[in-house]
């Protein structure tokens, strides 16, 4: 990371920031006015197909430039190659690669054309290999590669420079069960690093598992962005919250005694309860004094729809049937 | 080796400084991949034909020689005259421009259309480092291709003649003079054609149709007026070359420009260009889609 920027406190230093962002290709609309800090962690980018995702990232890697508005990566800009791409690294959704390459050579090369001597590329090249588990293929053509070893290795050249941002474009297309967890892994130890991971998925439930912040863009425009709980407190929906107890029955009956509930609904084995709440804290704070007062022994409670699917239902999918 | 090790870094990327010396590692990493991709790849193909075609033709000239017991030419003079004009009009104006168009124009368009180029554009290189790296390593292909094809030429127009002609004409020099006149006509053309083509490889997604334009002005050149003819390559080349030519009847003669203008023309035209390049380069966006 920048040491400098950091000791100088600038926080935007740290984060990729996208000010007032818009892209046009000629009329068509690929995204518009979009504003993001984006702080480290894994940040998930959730969208319907054609929601600007791919642009977005694009914009943010340097591909394409904005129409308006600026962009930069730890308070560097694309105008300056040098800085801004040794400390990004970019999974694209292109699966193709130079012709008749084998895997070490399409890393290795990368990191010669970085700069890096013949020893150290050689290094960094088997490390990469490595943590993305393809040594053995190592010196097979990439073009004999199956679709999740081609998805390995694109994640290999993207990760061999140790750059401080990554962003990944449907990282885990085409990997089986096993290298799906591995590389999930390997995203949180980033994160752990303090580094920015910013991963688009469609697989929802697969961001809910490692993101700790989402982005969610819809026709171009930025919906919402933050962590889920923050999301969904200011998208108004109620928070459904389970409550496991053997006093279920006791509790739906007296529920709806406190502010906020809207909604209370038995588990089929009789031993929970889902509860719909206009506002969680609230509720929360109510609900623990009403169980001190009854005397009900609660096992656990917790938010039961605090997911991107959840999030994505209600400003992606119903916005769009009420449009 | 555990996953958290490799990422904390048990072997750290090391800090690289931008400066001269970065750009010159980074220059000879990108010259080695594209020499060896723009000399060995299959694109390459065309290019070998080209430069095998007047091979072929001297060749075939010099065992017919051979085969009727006295040489096709009359004389050395003669055959040399008549090299020149097959230096001019065939590999020159044909292998030389054709070949130069198959590698320059391909450098980067080839990348767009293969949809490698954001490998490239991905990396912390400067535009210009990429752009003269890769020009860099045409040329050299260009220049070690249709040189060795002029050499060989050159072998078989001496042919019929003997080695005792050849060895002659090597000992006074003329052989030498010449050959190294044709090898810097080569190179210049490599030079000049080659940084045009690779401009235009840049500025447009079909580059066939300028590649025509460039190709008709080149040949007409001879019939243009004297204010015209100095924006064409060629007419720097034909005044480069070691044995004046006949351009015809329809020619419009004019003074061959000096030496030194013709070898800074070429120079001057190659910066222009590659300057363009990476001007071009820079404003270029990765997203294939248009492809």
């Amino acid at each position: 990371m920048n040491k400098a920027a950091l000791t100088n406190g600038n926080k935007s230093s740290c984060n990729v920031s996208l000010h007032d962002i818009s892209k046009f290709y000629g009329d068509i609309l690929g995204v518009n006015r979009v504003s993001l800090e984006i702080e480290p962690g894994i940040i998930g980018l959730v969208g319907p197909n054609g929601a600007g995702k791919s642009t977005l990232m694009n914009l943010i890697a340097g591909l394409i430039t904005p129409t308006r508005g600026t962009l930069e990566v730890l308070g560097v800009t694309p105008a300056n190659p040098e800085v801004f791409f040794r400390q990004l690294g970019y999974c694209t959704q292109y699966d193709s690669f130079p012709a008749g390459i084998n895997g070490y050579d399409f890393i290795f090369n990368t990191l010669r054309v970085h700069g890096y001597d013949r020893a150290v590329a050689g290094s960094l090249t088997l490390q990469a290999l490595e943590q993305v588990n393809l040594m053995k293929a190592a010196k097979q053509a990439v073009s004999a590669y199956s679709k999740g070893m081609r998805q390995r290795i694109k994640l290999a050249q993207a990760i061999c420079h140790q750059p401080e941002v990554l962003i990944l474009d449907e990282p885990l297309n085409g990997l089986d069960p096993m290298a799906r967890a591995q590389v999930i892994d390997l995203f949180r130890e980033f994160a752990n690093a303090g580094k920015i991971v910013l991963i688009s998925s469609q697989i929802l439930h697969e961001v809910d598992l490692v993101s700790d912040r989402v982005v969610l863009i819809n026709s171009g425009y930025l919906v919402a962005e933050g962590d889920l709980s923050k999301i969904q407190s200011e998208t108004g929906e109620p928070l459904k919250i389970f409550v496991r107890s053997n006093d279920a029955a006791a509790i739906a009956a007296k529920v709806f005694d406190l502010d906020h509930v809207v909604e209370a609904q038995l588990h089929y084995d009789g031993s929970g309860l889902f509860i719909r709440s206009s506002d969680a804290d609230a509720f929360y704070i109510a609900f623990n004094r009403k169980v001190v007062e009854e005397g009900w022994t609660i096992e656990s409670m917790g938010p039961a729809d605090e997911t991107v699917e959840a999030v994505y239902q209600h400003l992606i999918v119903e916005q769009q049937v009420a449009t | 080796m555990s996953s958290a090790d490799l990422v904390t870094g048990k072997i750290h990327a090391p800090v690289l400084t931008p400066g001269i010396n970065l750009w010159l590692k980074q220059l000879l990493a990108i010259f080695r991949i594209e020499f060896g991709k723009t000399l060995f790849s299959k694109r390459m193909f065309v290019c070998y034909v080209l430069a095998f075609m007047p091979v072929l033709l001297l060749g075939v000239a010099a065992f017919e020689s051979n085969a009727q017991g006295e040489p096709v030419f009359d004389s050395i003079e003669v055959a040399r005259e008549i090299f020149g004009q097959i230096f001019t009009a065939f590999i020159l104006g044909g292998v030389v421009f054709l070949g130069s168009a198959a590698i320059f124009t391909t450098l980067f368009r080839g990348e767009i259309l293969d949809r490698s180029m954001h490998y490239y554009v991905l990396t912390p290189v400067r535009r210009e480092v990429l752009v003269i790296a890769k020009y860099v390593a045409g040329l050299s292909s260009g220049v070690i291709l249709f040189g060795f094809s002029t050499l060989a030429c050159f072998f078989f127009l001496y042919l019929p003649f003997g080695v005792d002609q050849l060895v002659t004409d090597i000992t006074n020099g003329i052989a030498l003079q010449q050959m190294g006149q044709y090898l810097g006509i080569i190179c210049l053309a490599c030079m000049g054609y080659g940084s045009v083509f690779m401009a235009t490889g840049l500025l447009f997604r079909n580059p066939l149709v300028p590649l025509i334009l460039i190709a008709g002005w080149e040949t007409i050149h001879f019939i243009l007026p004297p204010a015209l003819k100095v924006f064409s390559i060629i007419f720097y080349l034909k005044g480069l070359l070691p044995i004046p030519l006949d351009e015809g009847p329809l020619a419009v003669i004019v003074a061959p420009p000096p030496v030194w203008v013709s070898i800074l023309g070429m120079f001057g035209l190659c910066c222009l260009t590659v300057m363009g390049s990476v001007f071009l380069l820079n404003r270029l966006e990765v997203k294939y889609t248009d492809e």
